[in-house]
């Protein structure tokens, strides 16, 4: 599979957080693309037992290895989304309309699971090699 | 409450032979905790854990707005970012959730953790970073 380009971009502003300074940061990297395991913008209902989002084992040995670029966001609008590593650890909890964009690794999979009933997650997964 | 936006933006004409990627995705959210900080950290170096938070994230979950990202340009100079479970303790040795490479960031609402550990794999690469606390306890 020939390698392929994202470009990324996260800005975040706001007026009020602090009271002497406002928050106005943007950031973008074009980032390349070149693990086996390329899935697409997928969504899928969730249960209140973890999911592996991953349809293969992540894995490569980039920078420190199993590593994936991952967005995910949470499209219902009543109940929570929790993520949790290959051992379990929940690391990111979405609320409904949040959404993240990282870099994993060290791990072999991204798990997902509701915090109550079956609300679907929307995401995006790239290996890197 | 202060209100932040955030917006996130994904696009790739080569990914795919019969998808290209191209969305955007906005949002207004309110961090209410009772820590918010701008943070610019010079990384200790190989096996040395550095945090960015000031005192145990907590508030339901322990919840995090968190934008970190790695300004280095050198190859080699990532940065490691574990789950810091109790803050003042290091994550477990090479257990780790993200990897930032040199000018890479990420955008993550974190939960289930009371810090973040950051670790160097070379050099002394600078973070620049956002927290802001979801929620007081």
């Amino acid at each position: 599979m020939a390698n392929a380009s994202l470009k990324v971009t996260v800005s975040l502003s706001s007026t009020d957080l602090f009271s002497t300074i406002n928050l106005s940061k943007t950031v973008s990297d074009t980032l390349t693309i070149d693990g086996d395991n390329r899935q697409g913008l997928t969504t899928m209902k969730t249960t209140t037992s973890f999911d592996d989002i991953n349809v293969n084992a992540l894995a490569g040995s980039t920078q420190g290895g199993k590593k994936a670029y991952v967005y995910a966001k949470n499209i219902d609008a009543t109940d929570d989304l929790i993520f949790a590593d290959d051992g379990d650890q929940v690391f990111a909890r979405l609320s409904p309309g949040e959404f993240f964009f990282y870099p994993s690794a060290d791990n072999t999979k991204i798990q997902v699971k509701s915090s109550a009933n079956t609300p679907s997650v929307e995401f995006l997964l790239l290996e890197v090699d | 409450m202060a209100t932040v936006n955030v917006t996130l933006s994904l696009s790739s004409t080569d990914l795919f032979a019969k998808q290209a990627i191209n969305f955007t995705e906005t949002d207004s959210i309110s961090p209410a905790g009772d820590q918010m900080i701008v943070g610019r950290l010079v990384t200790t170096g190989s096996g040395t854990e550095d945090n960015i938070s000031l005192k145990a994230l907590d508030g339901t979950n322990d919840r995090a707005y968190v934008f970190i990202h790695n300004l280095s340009s050198t190859t080699g100079e990532y940065v490691k970012l574990g789950l810091c479970g109790t803050h003042g303790t290091d994550s477990a040795s090479g257990d780790w959730f993200s990897v930032l490479g040199p000018g890479e960031f990420l955008f993550m609402p974190v939960s289930d953790m009371q810090d973040i550990d950051i670790e160097a794999a070379a050099g002394n690469p600078v973070v620049e970073y956002v927290l802001m606390e979801k929620a007081a306890a």
